[in-house]
Order: structure tokens, then sequence, then C-alpha cells
């Protein structure tokens, strides 16, 4: 089965192709899950929340977790998220926000928003791995004993 | 009186009446309202024959014709004369036209009046009647004679028998009743047949013894040789006129006839007519007559009055001597009578040419007083009286003269005089009336006038009560009265008001005017106003209890000293109380008793040289009675009082002046001093704003040799004087002012100054006005020029300001670009080199992975470099959360969390006590991160790296100290210490990126607090910050890096 085609179980809305690119990685090394990677806000809601509510619900349910970066092109990270969020299939999914931003008004905006992390993107590859392999083990274990 | 009782009492006796004469024919009496009262009966007889009613006066008046010829004055009947003027009038001769058509009848009428003794008014008038004997009688006689004779003719005709009858009848009456004696006798026998009534009385015989006998017989004849004579002439011209004779009565008086006789035939026979006319009265009157004029002229000359006449026909005048006197001629010279006019100049001569000519004209009669001007010059004064007369059918103007120069100049005299009398009493300041006893004004002066507001008409006549109200009037009356009832004039003192509301006191002296008889005719008033010296007085007497008061409660002593003994005369009570005397003792003392310097001998001298200047003042010394010196100063000066020479003395203690006076000159010498020196301009004005001092440094630059002595208005233009008048007195009143003002000084420099105006406040004494006045140009110049910066300041501040705030948009985006767009490349650079390494590790050598490890290393670097840029960043511009920090427990905390990555030797640590603080705790925590991490950073080289947290208060701050034994820095560079990327060290000996100590410094000036570091290389570095223990209100903005 290709993953590609598959509903993604883990989702990175990225547009630096370097960050996804060592995302990737990271996660591969780690996880055999299907990930996808969206490179710009609009392409995102898109692909969550498409018209057809069975196609968001397949997606939503098969979804383990969304990684969201803030500063995207056409739609902003914070727009993203507000739109998911709204979304019933996808309240419970967990979305991760992944931003350089250490500005207190992001990461209040964000959390306020409903991102049930928010991790500053590290400088090395080092601290990169611990932050994602960290959060993603902790909200798919998550998932996992609460029975997503 | 008794005239008029021998009248009444025997009216028949009027004929040996002595006053009377034996020629008065009549007497009337009238009583003062001219009704007859007695008439005598000669009397009768007279107005019988002028066939007129004796009582009825205006039938009398009537038939006067026009009469007088000495005089044209008394023209009337003379009782209504005397009624009218009360005086006797002289006998003037009067014609009656009624009596007789063709001859008038004269008789000469008299009157003069009889008053009443009780009343001494007119009670009768006695009027005098008699037959002019002076008339031609004997024409009538003759023509009544050939009148008779024409009777005895018509006797023969039948019809004018009863004619004949009446005519004999009044015949008879004329015959028996005539004045003439008749006497009828034969022609042939010389027997008398008959005589009249007149004759036998003034003969004395009787009919019968006259009867049938002979004047021989009758002895009538006193000269036989006349009788003869007259007969002869008879017997020869059968008429004898006024053959003059005298014969004798039966009782042998003597008496004087001019006889007349004529033979006529009377029944057949020849008789002869003899009438004898007895002019013995005549003879006698003539040489009465004489006596009279000789009477009247020494009269006239006497009494100056002339009489005279003109014919208006002939054109000739006469006159009596005393008018030729009169005019300065000689009386025998004969003159033409117009010259009389040529006497008379101007409107004298006007006035009688006038008189004359309506006299003659009209028949006016004139009684003229006019001025006489005489060729000599002289002037006389006359009265003329002219009528004119028609006499004998001729007109003559007649009249007197009479010289009324003396009663003119008497008059003019009197008149003059009581000229000068109204004149003085109108011209007298004092009030003068006279009133009679019933108050009534007789006499005013304009005094008076003015008192009662009107005119000396309105006033004469009336009394107070009609003049003034009663409560004034009533004063007047009851002082007049006392007046009255005084034999000797009254003095009063009257307030009076005027009608303007003025008010004076006079001084009336009234008193009582008597008649001979001692009654009361009325009262005589003087008063003047003696308001002023009454006010005079008044102020004398106050002025007295002042000088009085003045000199007792004097605080110098005065005294009067005698110049002869040097004793004092009269002295106050200062004069005695100053010296510790008695007023007793001090009157036994002279001047050298208490002179400290003098002795009597010289001070004897001084006061005559006193006594000679007048006035002297001098300071000397006293001696109490204590024996203490004063200082006096005396001022003296010399009086003389009824003769004898003093000196009035003032003199005062002057001892405590003079210490005051030695005072103040000190303190005027210090202040002169300072005014001198001082850099302002000082002026002072007296309270009218007479400058009257200024220090040299204000003269040094303005006129003020033409200020001093001045006011503001006498030293400069008005505008400016008012102006300074304003503030001057502005200062005055509120104590002090201060403004700005130019100038321009003698220099000709225009100047700004600021000028200080204050009061002065002295005691006792007006204020004085004190100025100073600084020149402040060049203050004022900097001041414009300060301004003008500021304001170009303000404007790059602004600009500035913009810029900055530009700058920190930028700086915003440039840190959040920093943040994600320049920490992504390195992470890359990072995560790849990573790969590489991970990938690749067989296939690179050693040399290959260090490269990579240090391109790794760069990249941690910068990252953290970034990661403190936008710390710092964020910190300037984020808000900050204050809360209670428990400081202690947040030190333990983090050095816990440094020791445990610590690869290097654990420091020993001193934690003292450390207060709490109300901060952001977050801050703080990376001021107190920083600090612990440098500190332990930089003393990890030493054997034993000692660090010690205390801390302390000071005032309103908490400070918090760490310090460490380090390496420590040079103090030169401490300035840098805190600065964004200041190292102090090198990278390889201490890592870091230069931006903790800013960030901390940052943190601490965002509580408003400060941060020092001291330090000493080797030895090791003490950070010490301040925080305010209330928190202060923060400024984002303040510093920005």
């Amino acid at each position: 089965m290709n993953l590609d085609s598959m509903t993604p179980e883990i989702v990175l809305v990225e547009d630096n192709p370097t960050d996804a690119a060592i995302f990737r990685r990271i996660l591969t090394k780690q996880y055999s899950c299907s990930i996808k990677v969206i490179e710009d806000g609009e392409a995102a809601v898109n692909f969550f929340l498409p018209k057809c509510n069975k196609t968001r619900r397949a997606i939503a349910s098969n979804l383990k977790c969304i990684f969201l970066d803030l500063k995207l092109p056409k739609l902003n990270g914070h727009e993203v998220l507000k739109q998911i969020k709204k979304d019933d299939y996808f309240k419970k999914t967990p979305i991760i926000i992944l931003s350089s931003s250490k500005e207190e008004m992001d990461i209040s905006l964000a959390y306020d928003t409903g991102a049930n992390s928010y991790i500053h993107k590290p400088m090395t590859y080092e601290d990169f791995q611990h932050a994602i392999t960290n959060a993603t083990h902790y909200w798919l274990n998550l998932n996992e004993i609460n029975g997503f | 009186m008794e005239l008029e009782e021998n009248i009444l009492k025997s009216p028949q006796n009027e004929m040996n009446n002595p006053f009377l004469e034996g020629n008065v024919q009549g007497i009337v009496i009238y009583n003062s309202q001219l009704e007859l009262k007695y008439i005598s009966p000669s009397a009768v007889e007279l107005f019988e024959i002028l066939d007129l009613d004796p009582s009825s006066l205006s039938e009398i008046r009537d038939n006067l014709t026009n009469n007088s010829y000495n005089s044209a004055i008394l023209v009337d009947f003379p009782p209504l004369i005397v009624q009218q003027t009360g005086k006797a009038t002289t006998e003037k001769l009067f014609q009656f036209k009624k009596a007789n058509k063709s001859h008038s009848v004269e008789i000469m009428i008299g009157a003069y009046p009889v008053f009443s003794k009780e009343t001494s008014t007119l009670s009768e008038i006695i009027c005098t009647l008699r037959l002019n004997q002076d008339t031609e009688f004997k024409t009538t006689n003759s023509l009544f004679v050939k009148e008779k004779r024409d009777t005895e003719i018509s006797t023969n005709q039948e019809t004018e028998h009863d004619f004949q009858n009446e005519y004999e009848n009044k015949f008879a009456k004329i015959f028996h009743n005539s004045s003439i004696l008749f006497i009828l006798t034969d022609f042939t026998t010389n027997v008398i047949l008959d005589v009249n009534r007149t004759f036998l009385r003034a003969t004395g015989f009787t009919e019968d013894e006259c009867m049938g006998k002979t004047t021989e017989d009758l002895q009538l004849w006193v000269s036989k040789k006349d009788r003869d004579q007259y007969l002869s002439i008879l017997n020869r011209d059968r008429i004898v006129k006024n053959y003059l004779a005298a014969f004798k009565t039966k009782s042998g008086e003597v008496r004087h006839g001019r006889v007349s006789a004529e033979i006529t035939e009377i029944e057949n026979r020849t008789v002869i007519i003899h009438s004898i006319d007895d002019i013995s009265e005549i003879i006698r009157n003539e040489k009465t007559i004489k006596k009279n004029e000789e009477l009247l002229r020494l009269t006239g000359s006497l009494a100056k009055v002339g009489g005279w006449e003109f014919n208006i026909g002939t054109k000739i005048g006469t006159w009596t001597e005393q008018v030729a006197l009169l005019h300065g001629m000689d009386p025998n010279d004969p003159t033409n009578a117009n010259i009389g006019l040529s006497y008379y100049k101007g409107e004298h001569l006007k006035k009688i040419t006038q008189a004359i000519d309506e006299a003659i004209n009209q028949g006016k009669q004139y009684d003229l007083e006019l001025e006489l001007s005489l060729p000599s010059g002289e002037k006389k004064w006359v009265r003329t009286v002219g009528k004119l007369v028609e006499e004998d059918g001729e007109k003559m103007l007649k009249g007197i003269f009479q010289d009324i120069t003396k009663d003119r100049k008497a008059f003019e005299e009197i008149t003059l005089e009581k000229m000068k009398l109204k004149s003085l009493i109108n011209a007298l300041p004092e009030f003068i009336f006279l009133k009679d006893v019933e108050g009534r004004f007789l006499l005013c002066n304009p005094q008076i006038e003015r008192l009662y507001n009107r005119p000396e008409k309105e006033i004469l006549g009336k009394t107070d009560h009609e003049l003034t109200s009663k409560e004034i009037a009533d004063g007047f009356r009851e002082n007049d009265l006392k007046a009255l009832n005084s034999p000797n004039p009254v003095k009063n003192l009257e307030w009076v008001t005027f009608p303007n509301g003025e008010s004076q006191l006079l001084e009336t002296i009234k008193l009582a005017i008597k008649d001979q008889n001692g009654a009361n005719t009325g009262v005589l008033g003087i008063a003047r106003d003696i308001t002023e010296i009454h006010n005079f007085q008044e102020d004398l007497k106050a002025r007295e209890e002042i000088f009085s008061a003045i000199v007792s409660q004097a605080a110098d002593a005065i005294g009067l000293i005698s110049v002869n003994d040097a004793r004092f005369i009269e002295f106050n009570t200062r004069a005695h109380e100053m010296l510790g005397y008695t007023h007793d003792e001090f009157a036994n003392l002279t001047v050298a008793d208490i002179d400290a310097i003098e002795d009597k001998e010289r001070i004897i001298q001084s006061f005559k040289q006193i006594v000679s200047a007048g006035k002297y003042s001098f300071e000397t010394k006293h001696k109490k009675k204590s024996g203490e010196i004063l200082q006096i100063r005396v001022s003296a000066s010399h009086v003389r009082i009824r003769g004898i020479d003093y000196i009035a003395a003032i003199w005062s203690d002057i001892t405590e002046s003079l210490k005051a006076q030695e005072a103040l000159n000190q303190t005027q010498a210090r202040l002169s001093s300072f005014m001198k020196f001082v850099p302002a301009k000082i002026l002072i004005k007296d309270n009218d704003l007479r400058i009257i001092y200024a220090n040299e440094k204000m003269a040094a630059y303005f006129p003020v040799d033409q200020w001093i002595g001045r006011k503001p208005h006498e030293a400069f233009p008005k505008e400016v004087a008012d102006e300074m008048v304003k503030k001057d007195r502005q200062a005055l009143r509120d104590g002090y002012i201060n403004y700005e003002e130019i100038w321009t000084d003698i220099n000709n420099n225009t100047r700004i100054y600021n000028t200080q105006k204050f009061r002065i406040n002295i005691n006792n004494s007006e204020p004085l006005l004190g100025a100073i006045v600084t020149d402040i140009t060049e203050k004022k110049q900097t001041e414009a020029k300060i301004k003008e910066l500021n304001l170009s300041l303000e404007h790059r501040v602004a600009e500035r300001t913009s810029q900055l705030q530009s700058a920190n948009q930028e700086l915003k985006a440039f840190a959040y670009t920093v943040s994600h767009d320049l920490r992504a490349p390195l992470r890359a650079i990072d995560s790849f080199t990573h790969i590489l390494m991970e990938d690749y590790k067989d296939i690179l050598d050693q040399k290959g992975l260090e490269t990579c490890e240090i391109i790794k290393k760069n990249c941690h670097d910068m990252g953290k470099l970034i990661d403190d840029l936008l710390s710092f960043s964020r910190i300037g511009r984020s808000t900050i959360s204050i809360q209670e920090i428990d400081m202690e427990n947040l030190v333990q905390h983090i050095i816990k969390e440094q020791v445990v990555t610590l690869k290097t030797t654990i420091p020993t640590f001193i934690i003292e006590e450390l207060p709490p603080i109300p901060a952001d705790k977050a801050l703080i925590k990376q001021v107190w991160v920083n600090l612990i991490s440098n500190a332990i950073k930089f003393s990890s080289k030493q054997d034993k790296p000692l660090i010690k947290i205390s801390s302390g208060e000071d005032k309103d701050y908490i400070y918090y100290s760490i310090k460490d034994n380090g390496i420590g820095f040079n103090m030169k560079y401490a300035d840098k210490l805190f600065g964004v990327f200041q190292r102090l060290h090198s990278y390889r000996e201490f890592e870091g990126t230069g931006v903790g100590l800013a960030i901390v410094k940052r943190i601490i000036k965002r509580h408003n607090g400060d941060i020092t570091a001291t330090s000493q290389v080797g030895l090791g570095t003490e950070f010490v910050f301040h925080i305010p223990k209330v928190p202060k209100e923060d400024d984002i903005e303040k510093d920005l890096f």
C-alpha cells in the first residue's frame, strides 16, 4: 500500500522543505507511519476540510496528529488552526504547533485557538530530534491509551 | 387873642380900636371854614355900596378885578389866602367891578388869622376893609352933582317923576352916607341950609346947632383969612376946587380938608354946595406912608427884594434900587429893562423868556427861581415873580425880584449836608436805623436793606414784624422797648440771619430819641457786625488753651529767661523735670546753675548777643541735679515784652539722639559703601516719588543729576512719567513689584533692565520707594537663544522619535525575520551536517568528521547568539507582570539547575538571606540565571571557586549582590560591561555571546532599578542590583537598547 495515497496518520504543514525533510527523517527513523507534508495554509485547509463529510471523517479518523508551522504562505498557521479546530471531526485531533517564533503573542494565541502543544523549533538536529520524538511519542501514545 | 376879644366885645368901637386906626371902615370876621361870623355896621354899608353879599365869598372873588399894583403875589381875596397859608396878608388894594359900571370902587383889604389857644389851629380870620381915600372922589362928587342937576331938570318932566323920586332917595342916601362932608348954604345969607350926617359926625355938631347958622357962627374956619379968600374965589369964579383949609370941630379939634364949592340953583334959590374932603387922615397917612415907604425900602434892601414894572406899550421899565443893586448897577442910572434879560444864560434865559411871553400873551403869572449871571462873572440866585397888570388901559408887566442866593446857598448847603449825611449813613458798615415808638422804620441804611433784602422805600413805615419772622422781630422789639425805657443807650448782642442764610452777630446800640418835653419819639439804632470779632475772640480763647496745652505738654523744655539776671521767668514742666528739679527749685535757678560749660558772666554776655542777633541756635551741656551731664540743643530768640528784654528758649535733651545719630552715621557709612560697590543701579524716592538718592552705578549710566529732587513729571516726558508713577504707586501699595523695561543710557545704549521696586517702611514716617535696576540684556539674549534652540530641539526630537518609532518597527520585523528565517538555514546546516556525519560516517575520515563537528559548533553558537538577541529585544518590548518573588527560593532553584549541567568544578555558594521583592518573575529569573552563570563561568578557573549572594536595603530599594572570586576585570572597561556584544574576555577564554549582561541591565532598568559592577582583576567581581520596594510605572519605550 502506497503510504502517500493512504490518508496520512501524521500531517506536517510546513513551507520550508529543508525543515520538512529533517522532520520526515526524524519521524521515519522511529515510526513507520504515513506522513503527509502540506506546504501552505490554504492547501492544508483544503486537505483537512473537504466538502465531502465522508472524506473528512475518513481523514480525521485516520489522522494521529498534525504538526503545524505558523508562518505559512497564503493562510497562516493561526488561521489554519482555527479552521481545523472548528470542525467537529478534527476536534480531538492533536495539533502541535512547530514554530521558530518564541513570541508570547504567538504562543498564547495558538493555545487559545486550540493548539495542543507548542514546540519552538530547536536549532540543532539533536534538539529537534528530541522535541519531535517526545511530542509524537506523547500524543501517539496518548491516543492509544485513550482509545483514539 | 386880645384883639379878637376887643372886637367881639365892642364891635361898634372899631373906630377907636387902636389897632385898626381911624381909617378902618369895616371888619368882617370869618371862621376857619370862611363862614361869616361877624360883620361890623360900616362893613355892611361898604358891601351895600358894592352891592355884594359879604357871606358869599365866591361872589366877592368873582367881582375882583386885576387889582394889586404893588404886589402880584396876592391875587386872591385875602381871607382865602389866610385860610390857605395861615399867615397874615398885608393890606392890598382891590377893585370891584360890580359896584359901578363906569367907576371902579377900590377898597383896601387885609386879613389876618386868629389861632385857637387850646388846639393852635386856625379858628378865625379877621378881614379889614377900608375905602381907598386916594381915589378922586371929587370927580365922582361933581358928577354926582351934575347928575343931580340933570335930575332936577328932569323933574320938570312929568314922565320922569317916579324916577326923580327914586333918584332923590338915592341922592339922599349917598348924601348922608358919603364920606365927604356936605354943607348947603344960602348964597346971599350964608346961612346953613343943610348938612349931611358925615359932617355932623366929623364936626360933632348936631343938625339943630347948624341950621340957620353961618359957618362963621359955628367957628368952623380956623382962619378967617382962609374963609374970606375962599369966598372971594367963589364969588369971582362961582366955583372953588380943592381949597385946602383947616377947620375946627365943635370940640375945637383942628382938621384939614380940601374944600370944594359950587354956586348952584336949587328950587329957585341960589345956594352954595360946599364939600369938605377930610384929608386929615391923608396928611397923617402921607406921613405914615412916607415912613412905611422908607421902611419898605429898608426891608427890601434887607430882604434883597425889589420891585419892577415894564410898560409893554412904551417898552419903558422901572425898577427899585434893590433890583438895580441886585444886577450890580447904579440905582440912579436909568437903564433899559431889556438889559435885565441879558443877565440870564442858557436854560435860565429860556425859562424867563418863555415865562414873560406867557405872562404877556396868556396873562399867566410866573414865579421862578433862576440863576443870574452878572457881567462881573458873579452868579446870583433870584426869585422873580411877574404878572401882567392892566393899569389905566396900559399893559404893564409887574413883578418882584428877590436875591435868594443866600437861601439857595443855604438850601444847597443843607441839601449837600443832607446828602453827605445820607451818604455817610449809607457808607457806614454799621446798621443804622431810626424807628418811631411803634417800631416803624423812619430811616434805614443799605445794611438794613441787605438784612431785609428790600429797598429802603419798602422798609420805611414798616415794623420788624412785617419784615421778618416773628421770633426775630420779637427779639428786636424787646430790645427797642428796653432802649425806650432806659435813660441811657442800651447795648445788645443780636444774632441775625440774612436772606442768603449767612448769620452775623450784631452789637447793637439803641437809644431813645426824645422831644423837648422828654417824651419818646423813637429809637435810634446803630449795629455793627462783630461776628469776626466774636469769632476772633473765640479763636483767641481756643488758641490760648491750645497754646498752654502745647507748652505744658511739650516734649521740649520751653522757658522765658530774663536777660538781666538769667533767671527763668516762665518755664514748662519739661524744663525742670529734664534736670530732675521740682518746679519751685527750678524757679530759683539761673541759667548758669544748670549750664555745665558757661559761667554766669559769659551767659549774660551771650544773652546780649542773642538780643542783638534776634535768634540763635546752639548746643551746650546741662548738668542735672544728680550731676549727670546732658547734651542739649537750644533754640533761643530775643523777645521784648513791655520794654523788658527776655530770651525765649526751647531746648531739648539730645544725648540719646546724638548716640542714635552716631549709630546712624555708621549704618549710613556701611550702607553707602555697599551702595557704591553693588553692581545694581539703585534709586530711592520719597513718598511723593521725588528722586532723593541714586547710587554711583546709577549715576554712571544715567543723568541722575537732572533727576535728583524732582518728581517723575518734572524729570521725564509725560508718557514715561505716567507709566513710572503708575509703577511707583503700585510698589508703594503692594510692597513689591518686578518688571522689565527698556532704557537708553547716557552712552546711548538701549538696554533691557529688570526693575524691582519696593516700599521701604520707616517707623513713624512716610515710606520711601526703593528701586533696583539690573541690566538683563545678555540674559534676555541668552534666553531667547535657548528658547530658539529648544524649539528646534523639540522639532528634532519629534523627528528623531518618529525615526526611532519606524526603526523600532523595523527592528520588530527584523527580530521576527531573524527568529524564523535566520534560524531555519542554521538548523538546516546543523541538521544536514548531522545527517552527513550519520549517513556517511563510514566514508568520512577523521578529518572530515572533525570538520563537520566544527560546522555544527558554529551553527550552535550562532543559534545561541540569535536567541540571545531575540531575547534582549523581547525584554525591551514585552509587558512586565509584577508579582511577589521569593528570591531565596528562586536563587536556590537556579543554582541547582546550573550546577546540574556543570562540567567544571562546582563552586561554593554562600547564600545569605534574600528578602522577597515585587517584580516580573520570569525576567528576574533571567537576571539571576545570567549573573549566576556568569559568576560560575568566570570563577571556574579558580581552584576554589566561591560565589556569595547577599542583599540589603537602601532607602526605597532592596539590593542584591552576587560576588565571585573569579578573574575580575579592569574597572576602566566598566562602562562597557553592560553593552550589547561587549566582551571583556576573549571567546577562547570564556564562552558567551556578550548579550547576557545587556539583558540583565535592561531587565533591571525595566524595573526602575539599577545595576553596578565592581571588580578587581584576579580577585573577583561583584554585581549589585537595586530594585524598588514599591514597583514604579514602567516605561516600555524608554530604552530600546
